[in-house]
């Protein structure tokens, strides 16, 4: 028997994810889920985010996480917030397209 | 090109590696699989010859350089972050060090005229007059500021420390390109640099790394290692993941109909073999049941979790409703007058930099923090779950064993076995719990 005081951090994010699972809950909120997980935990967290049919408010650095579950993207920032119906690939491009916009404009100002 | 001939490890009696033959070639990127202890990391040290292994050797052209990602991020404390760089060529940085040190002589005889003619051409052989735009390039790619580049490495964070070695890594065109997860600590942006110059790199590329994004984009070759064995398949990581589980079921299918077959012939022997008539019959199966090797199912080093979130109810109409909420920590705004609605069947990512910010939201929309202003409302019908970056203040009760742990978050009318099959789908073997 293992005493939870000896875990590792990949053991406990395994027990934090043993606990979701067993809440039932109806809407979930994760923050950095995929912290000290390996490529297979990975994997298997991201087919049940995907597949859970209710209300998920998470933040992750994995993009693969991010692009196949998101259907709404927030950005915080300062001055207020940033908010899309869209998956994130489709936000990436539009930023990107918005931000060369807009070195193409301050390019034409100089000119 | 670089090749691992026969390589065996093995530490006391677990076996690492055995007889592992392989061949990477140049214009392929090879993101390198495993589950977590196969020995991802260990090979890659022993391709860069860190490493001994018991058998084997690894051999590679004559004139090609290896270059790998160090993880020391102490390594250079005393050194610039321009010299650490060039560094990444150990020749280089030793030819560049020499001339220096030559052209600050104030008595340069006719002797050093002839050593310094040899140190600039081989110099020049190595690109060396490139190698200072060539550092900065790298440099700006990865987001290291200009006013950074003459400072020592000690007094770096992290987070720039780990890429000024990537940029060391990459610098000087290496034939050979070893990284172990090279992704961590990048943010976004860095990444999407890092797979584009991979992307374009013409020579071997060797990658450890759990960004499946990242071995998507970069990776034309999946190296599995498993059994001991390295299998290696063209494609990149969903590619693998999809042909692996189709080749997983389909071997359990075949191994079903076997052991379908076997339970019907030892039936039939069973009900025949006292049956003098059927005897006969009965003595031919059997030996048809000898024959027939029921091909087990390999036992893979490779470990799924069986994640499943599954909801008491659904959620009704009402689910979130957040209204002018802000909130300062130690003076910094981490938002203001934020108001947000969630939607039924959204799922929604909280993206760009400030991962504070996202972090204080959840915070108080579980109730772990209070907001400055404004207010929030969860639906009636909704129960939240919450999975917190730190996770430390869920383990301070030192004596709890896993069982006990887990009983704390579920109904007290649950028997053990419901808990305990959940720390299962977690792969935590039983004898653990």
């Amino acid at each position: 028997m293992k005493k939870t005081a000896v875990l590792s951090g990949g053991e406990r994010v395994r027990c934090m994810l043993s606990r979701m699972m067993l809440s039932g809950a109806n809407a979930l909120l994760l923050d950095e889920p995929t912290n000290h997980l390996d490529l297979e935990s990975i994997t298997s967290l991201n087919n049940a985010l995907t597949a859970f049919p209710e209300v998920i408010l998470f933040a992750s650095h994995d993009h693969q996480i991010v692009s196949t579950v998101a259907n709404r993207i927030i950005e915080i920032t300062p001055d207020g917030i940033t908010d899309v119906m869209m998956d994130f690939d489709t936000y990436l491009a539009m930023k990107d397209e918005s931000s060369s916009k807009t070195d193409n404009y301050i390019a034409s100002q100089a000119a | 090109m670089i090749t691992a001939a026969n390589i065996s490890l093995a530490y006391g009696k677990r076996i690492i590696f055995k007889d592992v033959n392989i061949k990477f070639t140049p214009g392929n990127c090879y993101g390198l699989i495993g589950a977590n202890g196969a020995g991802k990391s260990t090979f890659l040290k022993i391709m860069a010859g860190k490493l001994e292994p018991d058998n084997g050797n690894i051999s590679k052209g004559p004139r090609e350089r290896i270059a790998m990602l160090n993880q020391d991020q102490f390594a250079f404390d005393d050194y610039t972050v321009f010299n650490t760089v060039i560094m990444g060529h150990k020749k280089l940085y030793k030819i560049m060090a020499e001339r220096e040190i030559l052209y600050a002589k104030t008595d340069f005889n006719e002797e050093d005229g002839i050593r310094s003619g040899e140190l600039e051409a081989e110099f020049g052989e190595m690109n060396g007059y490139e190698a200072e735009s060539e550092a900065a390039v790298l440099l700006n790619g990865l987001g290291v500021p200009e006013d950074m580049r003459q400072k020592k490495m000690r007094e770096l964070d992290g987070s720039d420390k780990v890429r000024v070695l990537l940029a060391q890594a990459l610098f000087g065109n290496p034939d050979i390109l070893l990284l172990d997860e090279p992704t961590n600590h990048l943010d976004l942006k860095t990444i999407n640099w890092l797979e584009y110059f991979l992307s374009r790199f013409q020579n071997t590329v060797i990658i450890v790394s759990h960004d499946r994004h990242f071995l998507n984009q970069v990776c034309t070759h999946m190296a599995d290692i498993d059994y001991g064995k390295i299998q290696v398949y063209v494609g990149n990581y969903d590619f693998w993941y999809q042909a692996s589980s189709l080749r997983f079921h389909q071997k359990e299918t075949e191994s079903k109909k076997a052991k379908a077959k076997a339970e019907e012939l030892k039936e039939f022997i069973r009900r025949f073999s006292s049956n003098a008539s059927k005897a006969k019959q009965a003595t031919s199966r059997k030996k048809l049941l000898e024959k027939l090797t029921i091909d087990e199912m390999p036992v893979s080093s490779r470990k799924y979790p069986y994640i499943v979130f599954k909801p008491e109810r659904p959620c009704g109409d009402i689910i979130l409703e957040i209204n002018g909420l802000s909130k300062e920590i130690d003076g910094i705004t981490m938002f203001k007058d934020l108001s947000l609605t969630v939607n039924k069947g959204d799922k929604i990512a909280f993206v760009g930099p400030n991962s504070l910010a996202r972090t204080t939201l959840f915070q108080i929309l579980t109730g772990e923090l209070k907001a400055d202003q404004g207010s929030f409302r969860w639906g009636i019908t909704i129960s939240h779950a919450y999975f917190p970056k730190e996770n430390n203040a869920y383990f301070n009760d030192n004596e709890l064993d896993l069982v006990g742990w887990l009983r704390q978050y579920a109904s007290p009318k649950e028997h053990e076995s419901f808990i305990r099959g959940f720390l299962g789908k977690m792969l935590f073997p039983a004898k653990r719990q």
